[in-house]
């Protein structure tokens, strides 16, 4: 039978601003990507992006698990003498692409994602990375990469920025909405 | 609100796979001695305790509908349960494909959606199901599907024509009779005789009147009476304008249908009749027990509009023609897509009734149609124009409702005396 012209009749439900729910699968593939790019090399780099395209595509399946066990692989693989300003880059990465896959897991991809309802996992995983970070510039300055205090001001401020960021904007957002 | 069926709590699984995962980093970085490995499970260590929280209670969702004058609007709350972080809400209306947003407790408590008003009687408007989330994504629980449903009144239409029966009822009414009685229509002069009122004398007329002065004249009037009508609904289909959509009939796409020109035409009718004074009866010819016995006054216009708000399409029962009053006029609004429909029409006609066939049926749109349908659609009408030129043959009124100048075609079948 030829469809009908006649244009469907859809509940529209006014949330404020919003995501569309596919943009989460793909923030998951793109972290993927750039955190394979940080930490991997050579062939696992190549074998890293194929695993973030694939955990994009399949994020319900064990894909994204195998992506988070190669990369703590292909840091455990890299020489511990010559750490730098990549592993606390690779500490948010690694969580941000954690907490990314729960929820994409959670959220239909064919869905108007409410960005205040993004507010608790991005305010749980600010929190979570206040004391990673610190705990990261620590190593790094006991290895003699980094000045104590130019890393812990920028770090601290950084983090604060964050963390205001973080309390401030979802609550606009739920308030909008 | 009543209370869900199903108030539990499923794992996903990726919290547990998290938490081995963050413990094997965690326990590698460990044992190679490497506290760089070691933080890059923290943080994801964190995360699986977090997903460990539980939240507590059941969440349910309400509807409440709300129907303004072109808009149904839909509130939907969802709420019950502590700790939960996020809400999918899955919403489809008028039994199309659902719509899906994903939403904070907060505004799931109080989600408004206005949906256009597409037709009229009895319909689904609204299907809300989906689930609620908590513990990072980890814990989630399905509502139990919500289904709002809602009736909307015809609009209240009124004729400018009254069609009169051949005969009127001998109970007093609205209309002058031919017959004596104490209307306010005059009729004639005549002697006085025992039975006559008083104040009927004519005492002018008794002045100039020839006859010997005992004799007195009084004015004569004509009496008064009172109409009976039927209305016949056929609710056996209920097709939309779009020809396409005869088969599934969607109510999203269907167009304005043959009930939504049905309804308010029925209403219209016994309206008018009913402020003109008359009785009227309302009967559904697929539904033996879904009709109104003949009466007057505006209960009688509350009843059927009552009776006409919740018919449905019946299209696999059993048709039964109605037993009517002597002398009525006959309103039959269908279709006419079927033949039994315009046979009971002709078998009315030939009864003595005033018979008028109220066609329902919407200003076809072909839109989408392929030459299958456009050909099927074209056999339909060729067959549904003839018979509806041979009850015009018999005497039948025909009326299209949705005709801009159908009170001016009952005017003129008013004047038209024609055959009885």
């Amino acid at each position: 039978m030829s469809g009908s012209a006649r244009p469907a009749v859809r509940a529209v439900f006014r949330i404020g601003p919003w995501v569309p729910g596919s943009l989460l699968p793909v923030a998951v593939g793109l972290v993927g990507v750039a955190a394979s790019l940080l930490v991997l090399q050579d062939v696992l780099a190549l074998v890293g992006a194929a695993l973030s395209v694939a955990a994009a595509v399949r994020v319900r399946s064990a894909v994204p698990w195998l992506l988070v066990a190669l990369l703590a692989v292909g840091q455990l693989l890299r020489d511990p003498t010559g750490l730098d300003a990549s592993l606390p880059a690779l500490v948010l990465a690694l969580h941000v692409l954690v907490v990314l896959v729960l929820l994409a897991r959670s959220v239909p991809v064919r869905s108007r994602l409410q960005l205040a309802a993004l507010g608790p996992a991005a305010l749980t995983t600010g929190l979570v990375q206040v004391p990673a970070q610190v705990v990261a510039a620590a190593l790094l300055v006991v290895g003699g990469r980094l000045q104590i205090l130019p890393v812990a001001s920028t770090i601290g401020g950084s983090l604060l920025v964050l963390l205001a960021g973080l309390l401030i904007v979802p609550r606009r957002a739920d308030r909008e909405a | 609100m009543s209370t869900p069926t199903a108030q539990r709590w499923h794992r996903r699984g990726g919290g547990a796979a998290l938490g081995m995962l963050a413990l094997v980093i965690l326990g590698v970085g460990l044992g190679f001695g490497r506290a760089d490995v070691a933080l890059l499970g923290l943080p994801l260590a964190a995360t699986a305790a977090v997903a460990l929280r539980r939240p507590v209670g059941g969440a349910s969702a309400a509807i409440t509908l709300t129907a303004e004058d072109d808009a149904i609007v839909a509130e939907v709350r969802i709420d019950g349960a502590t700790g939960t972080e996020l809400v999918v809400v899955q919403a489809a209306a008028y039994e199309e494909p659902p719509t899906t947003v994903v939403v904070s407790p907060r505004r799931a408590a109080a989600l408004t959606a206005r949906l256009p008003l597409l037709h009229g009687g009895p319909q689904e408007v609204l299907r809300v199901g989906g689930q609620v989330v908590a513990a990072g994504g980890d814990l989630v629980q399905h509502l139990d599907p919500r289904i709002a449903r809602t009736t909307i009144a015809p609009a209240r239409e009124r004729m400018t024509s009254l069609l009169l029966p051949h005969r009127l009822t001998n109970r007093p009414g609205g209309h002058a009779a031919r017959r004596l009685g104490d209307g306010l229509d005059f009729r004639d002069l005549a002697p006085f005789t025992p039975g006559d009122r008083l104040r009927r004398i004519d005492w002018r007329a008794t002045a100039r009147s020839p006859r010997p002065e005992s004799e007195l004249i009084v004015r004569r009037m004509d009496a008064t009476a009172e109409a009976a009508a039927v209305v016949v609904l056929d609710s056996r289909d209920d097709v939309g304008s779009v020809v396409v959509e005869w088969g599934s009939n969607r109510p999203a796409r269907k167009g304005v249908s043959s009930l939504d020109l049905a309804r308010p035409a029925v209403v219209a009718i016994a309206a008018t009749y009913l402020d003109a004074g008359d009785r009227v009866a309302f009967h559904d010819l697929m539904s033996a027990g879904a009709g109104t016995r003949s009466g007057g006054g505006r209960r009688k216009l509350e009843q059927i509009r009552a009776v006409v708000n919740r018919t449905v399409p019946r299209a696999g029962a059993s048709f039964r023609a109605p037993v009517l009053p002597t002398a009525a006029v006959v309103y039959l609004v269908s279709t006419f897509l079927d033949e039994d429909v315009a046979a009971l029409a002709v078998l009315w006609r030939s009864a003595g009734h005033r018979v008028v066939a109220v066609d329902v049926l919407p200003e076809p749109s072909l839109d989408g149609a392929d030459e299958a349908h456009r050909l099927a659609h074209r056999v339909l009408q060729l067959e549904r124009d003839d018979r509806l030129d041979r009850l015009r043959r018999v005497g039948v009124t025909v009326v299209a409702w949705r005709d801009a100048d159908r009170d001016l075609l009952l005017r003129q079948a008013e004047r038209y005396r024609g055959r009885r």
